[in-house]
């Protein structure tokens, strides 16, 4: 059989060619990082091909499929985190990929193209993380992304250029997301396909580095099955660890994206951390500059020409310290900042927490009313639909309210108090200053007895209760009839 | 590379060799278990809800001035119009519009209409048409053909309804038509599809519903 189609295709000796590599000084698990991160990349590219089956990109879909896939697709929730936490595990790999090249000293000659497209593919992974990071559409996939490419536009000369390319236009909004879709899932995917075929095959053409020394290994081992056993062995732990992420610490998905609700406090992905904390750390003016463009690009044409930088021609650890050094520092500072940023943001997150009740995945609220359109016909009007089309545009999309104007509705006791206070508000309106948890508020309050019917005000009244945090008990339509 | 790629490793001694075929096997194994491990909820996930297939059951009502004309007309069926509200469509919700043929029957009419359609009250063969038919001598049929799901035509000039797509024949009364040698006009596996009809509050209500199409009997599969 195999000598059947080995004698029609080629596939089998392809094979075998493919298997058999060389590997000085034996096999070794501080050579696994790049297949595992090969592994990953094609189950991103799997959970994303199975993503776009539902994912539709507009600003009036994207938040809405994406609840969708959570909420009524089999295994949707889990299928969202796998790709989510696939992302970061994926940035790790790479990143432990590039530091073992670094420290092993494989980058210098006959590798130093070899490792030019390692880099790319790199910056590549950082731009599909950038760019799939819009794509839920929620608060704080809109928020990260607007700071994101408000920091391109300060790029000298070009900035603006970019800026309007990334948005398609002036601002962040549907043309944006399907730009954003199109460079996430086709562009940039297939541009490091590509690319990965070309690492693959100059790494062939080179042969593995082996360890770092400058004299060859006396020993040699086997790709198969020895290397392959231990890059198995990491890239199923891998496996492991994100499925019991996903499982355990599913991905959070915020109230819908929404350009007036004031006060969010959005966070980068995690991996651009330590850009947020040069950003945070810079005083104001020309370093602001200097800070967010001139030292990453700085830093990324360092690592883009690293083999021609570094000149010294050993590979020896021993005999490198000054390359080993800088690489300390570096991976010190990038971690420094990282940190210093997770805390400034968890820090404000907690002083301003508006927004930040996710409706999807964890930490979403069970109580939440989720319109499920088998239930939708029987159930009446759908309470988040009716608060946001009357509500959400005084008092937010997640009920943060208005200062001075418009009090929040998330903590307020007036809402969460006698459901025949919230009834009477609601139904009959309120003018004057109020005050709300000390603050005062001035702003206007319709009556939408008429505009609303019964059921409406009900269920607005529900939702609003059980919603961002907020746990009173349910009001219904009698309830509404009965208080006129 | 130093070697052959197609020729044989060097052989090792039977330890050596167990130990390279548990790993071997120990790779395919765990590749196996991860590519299971995605597979399994990825085509489950590709499988509908029943939820979503029994989404936006329920009445709507009909124009009136239309249904008024239906009521007038003694010779002709009528197209009349509605609004269905709050469609769910996966994740989007709208108001849809539709239309149903309306024939408005007399005392004799009635009488043919059960005699030339059993199927739709013959119990064994009636299938989701659990409902009556032929309310207060009307008749409301579905505007799409029951063959492929067209959107079929009254034509006057035939008196009977005429499928566009594939020609389908349809008497007043939704029979399949036959040629004079007794074959049929069209595909169609049927005669044409009722939905529920009903008076509300002296408004004339229906319940959209769409039939699995191109089989004998009648199915419901949406109603949307």
């Amino acid at each position: 059989m195999l000598a059947w189609i080995e004698q029609r295709t080629g596939l089998v000796s392809a094979l075998k060619a493919a298997l058999t590599e060389d590997i000085p000084g034996g096999a070794s698990y501080w050579y696994v990082f790049g297949s595992v991160t090969l592994i990953l990349l094609t189950m991103q590219i799997v959970t994303g091909i199975f993503l776009t089956f539902y994912y539709a990109p507009s600003s009036v879909t994207a938040w809405e499929s994406t609840r969708f896939i959570y909420e009524h697709v089999t295994f949707g929730q889990f299928m969202i985190s796998l790709h989510d936490w696939g992302a970061s595990a994926m940035i790790i790999l790479v990143t432990l990929h590039l530091l073992q090249v670094l420290v092993f000293g494989a980058y210098k000659r006959p590798r130093e193209i070899q490792w030019v497209v390692g880099v790319t593919l790199f910056f590549f992974t950082l731009i599909l993380g950038f760019t799939g990071y819009l794509l839920p559409w929620d608060l704080n996939a809109y928020y990260a992304t607007q700071v994101g490419i408000n920091i391109a536009a300060t790029v000298p000369v070009i900035g603006p250029q970019i800026a309007s390319f990334l948005n398609d236009g002036s601002t962040l909004g549907t043309l944006t997301v399907g730009r954003f879709f199109g460079i996430h899932v086709w562009m940039t995917p297939a541009l490091l396909v590509g690319l990965v075929g070309l690492h693959l095959f100059i790494f062939r053409h080179n042969g593995p580095a082996g360890p770092a020394q400058d004299e060859k290994p006396k020993t040699v081992g086997y790709f198969y099955p020895e290397q392959i056993f231990m890059d198995s062995i990491i890239a199923f732990t891998a496996f492991l660890v994100i499925v019991g992420l996903a499982i355990f610490m599913p991905t959070p998905l915020l109230p819908k994206a929404d350009p007036n609700f004031g006060g969010f406090i959005p966070a980068p992905a995690w991996y651009f951390y330590s850009l947020y904390g040069i950003l945070r750390l810079a005083p104001a003016g020309v370093l602001t500059l200097v800070a967010t463009v001139v030292l990453p690009g700085v830093f990324s044409l360092v690592l883009l020409l690293l083999p021609w930088i570094d000149r010294n021609p050993s590979r020896a650890i021993a005999k490198r310290p000054f390359m080993m050094g800088v690489t300390a520092l570096t991976i010190i500072t990038i971690v420094g900042l990282s940190m210093y940023s997770a805390k400034a943001i968890d820090a404000e997150r907690k002083a301003s927490p508006a927004g930040l009740t996710p409706v999807a995945g964890l930490g979403a609220m069970p109580a939440t009313p989720s319109p499920s359109p088998g239930a939708s016909a029987a159930a009446g009007p759908d309470g988040s639909a009716v608060y946001g089309t009357n509500c959400a545009s005084c008092h937010g999309a997640s009920g943060q309210g208005l200062a001075g104007a418009f009090p929040a509705l998330a903590g307020n006791p007036a809402v969460t108090g006698d459901a025949g206070g919230v009834i009477g508000i609601v139904a009959n309106g309120l003018h004057g200053q109020i005050k709300v948890n000390g603050q005062t508020f001035n702003g206007a309050m319709p009556s939408w007895h008429g505009k609303l019917t019964d059921a409406q005000i009900a269920a607005v009244i529900t939702y609003i209760r059980t919603s961002w945090g907020n746990k009173a008990s349910p009001v219904t339509e009698a309830q509404v009839k009965g208080h006129k | 590379m130093s070697e052959d790629p197609t020729a044989p490793q060097a052989p090792k001694d039977p330890e050596e060799m167990g130990r390279r075929r548990f790993m071997a096997q120990a790779t395919v194994a765990i590749g196996g278990f991860v590519s299971l491990g995605l597979a399994i909820p990825l085509v489950t996930a590709l499988v509908p809800r029943p939820e979503l297939l029994n989404a936006n059951k329920g009445w709507s009502p009909l124009s009136p001035d239309e249904f008024n004309a239906l009521k007038a007309s003694i010779d002709k069926p009528v197209k009349i119009h509605f609004t269905k509200k709050n469609v769910v469509d996966g994740y989007l919700v709208s108001d849809n519009d539709y239309y149903v043929w309306g024939i408005h029957m007399n005392a004799d009419e009635e009488r043919q209409f059960r005699e030339q359609r059993p199927d739709l009250f013959d119990p064994a063969s009636r299938g989701d048409v659990s409902f009556d038919v032929g309310v207060l001598g009307f008749v409301v049929f579905s505007s799409v053909c029951p063959h492929l799901q067209c959107k079929f035509d009254w034509d006057d000039g035939l008196k009977a309804f005429l499928c566009p797509c594939h020609g389908s024949q349809f008497s007043k009364l939704g029979v399949h038509m036959k040629k004079p040698d007794g074959s049929y006009i069209g595909p169609a596996p049927r005669g044409l599809d009722p939905v529920p009809f009903r008076t509300q509050d002296g408004m004339a209500e229906v319940e959209w519903v769409k039939y699995f199409a191109n089989v004998p009997y009648r199915m419901i599969v949406s109603y949307s």
